[in-house]
């Protein structure tokens, strides 16, 4: 992209989210002497264009920016549904900022800002964190949260969607707070009935406390084995499915 | 992963290095990133400090003011308000707390040199 591509784009969006005219023309002079001193191109030293926008125009919330008027909201999903919920709610305008030691999505909806965020989850395990960050940095990605060896990544949707991006309706904060999926409730319920059981032995005197210990662990162990299973191999059938398409 | 841990801390503190860049006076984008790498923070590219600048102008910390060049475009120049001035004081004692309770914890023995 040129570089008046760039800023043709980057005034587009910026006044997409009401910024005044004359605050895009200070703004694009400005960031123009500031790429006449660092010789670079517009993309590598801004980032996309639209997302640049949104940061610059205010329709990005700040994160960790002390907003009064921001709703805030945490919620889980399993493995079968985080990503599928995440579209959902980043739809909505929901940022995830952190997943809190739970698992759970500490998500905030800033009242001036009118972004929807999309979002996606990479394995990032020790050896393939740098290539994985490497890879999605430059594409506007922010890495928003980690559990277990899941990464996940969040974007204005503004960067590739442009001014679309910009939210729409907004739907008030959902009651629920816990998405399962059928196969996540199955695995849920199997544990429950292997624990409960292990718990009403272990009272009967039949199970000691250690071996209750170790029933759970051993439990949650073999249902967490479980589900990453069927999921990793979801992501392979999806995979082969993207690649043969 | 060394880099991406910089890039965590600086992300943290990056509006305090901007405003005390300030204090000796106004100054511009680009000197101000410059003044930062200089310092041995590492290279702060615009896509990031924009966006900090603007939060600290909206914010009240820091006023801008955009003067035409004579020559090539004009740029966006940034003054310490009084109010930046006693935000950077209270917050820089913050970060300094923390940084020596960092400091006690990873010094062999934890305790401060």
């Amino acid at each position: 992209m040129t570089t008046d591509a760039y800023f043709a784009e980057l005034s587009g969006s910026l006044r997409a989210a009401h910024v005044p005219d004359e605050q895009i023309a200070a703004t694009v002079e400005d960031l123009r002497a500031h790429l006449a001193e660092t010789g670079t191109a517009p993309e590598e030293e801004f980032g996309p264009a639209a997302a640049f926008a949104a940061q610059l125009g205010g329709l990005a919330p700040t994160p960790g920016e002390p907003d009064g008027r921001a709703e805030s909201w945490t919620w889980t999903a399993d493995l079968f549904n985080d990503r599928r919920m995440l579209a959902v709610h980043g739809d909505q305008g929901w940022e995830v900022e952190s997943l809190d030691p739970l698992g759970r999505f500490v998500c905030r909806r800033s009242a001036t800002a009118a972004l929807r965020w999309e979002y996606r989850r990479e394995i990032i395990g020790a050896r393939r964190r740098t290539k994985v960050l490497a890879e999605l940095e430059p594409e506007g990605w922010e890495l928003c949260g980690e559990w277990l060896v899941y990464g996940y990544f969040k974007r204005p949707r503004a960067a590739t969607a442009g001014p679309a991006g910009a939210l729409g309706a907004r739907p008030a904060a959902p009651h629920r707070r816990l998405f399962l999926s059928r196969r996540g409730k199955l695995a849920l319920a199997v544990w429950a009935v292997v624990v409960g059981g292990a718990t009403a032995a272990c009272f009967i005197g039949t199970l000691g406390m250690g071996g209750l210990a170790i029933t759970i662990a051993l439990t949650s162990m073999f249902s967490a084995l479980f589900t990453s299973h069927l999921e990793t191999a979801k992501g392979r059938v999806d995979q082969d499915r993207s690649v043969s398409s | 992963m060394a880099a991406d841990r910089r890039s965590s801390w600086l992300k943290g503190v990056l509006d305090l290095l901007v405003l005390s860049r300030l204090t000796d006076g106004e100054s511009y984008g680009y000197e101000i990133a410059k003044a930062l790498a200089e310092a041995g923070l590492g290279e702060i590219k615009g896509g990031t400090l924009y966006p900090v600048l603007n939060r600290l102008e909206e914010a009240g910390l820091v006023e801008a003011e955009f003067r035409a060049a004579e020559r090539g475009p004009g740029r966006r120049y940034y003054r310490l308000t009084a109010l930046g001035r006693e935000r950077l004081t209270a917050e820089s004692g913050a970060w300094l707390a923390f940084h020596r309770a960092v400091q006690t914890m990873l010094s062999p023995g934890g305790t401060t040199p």
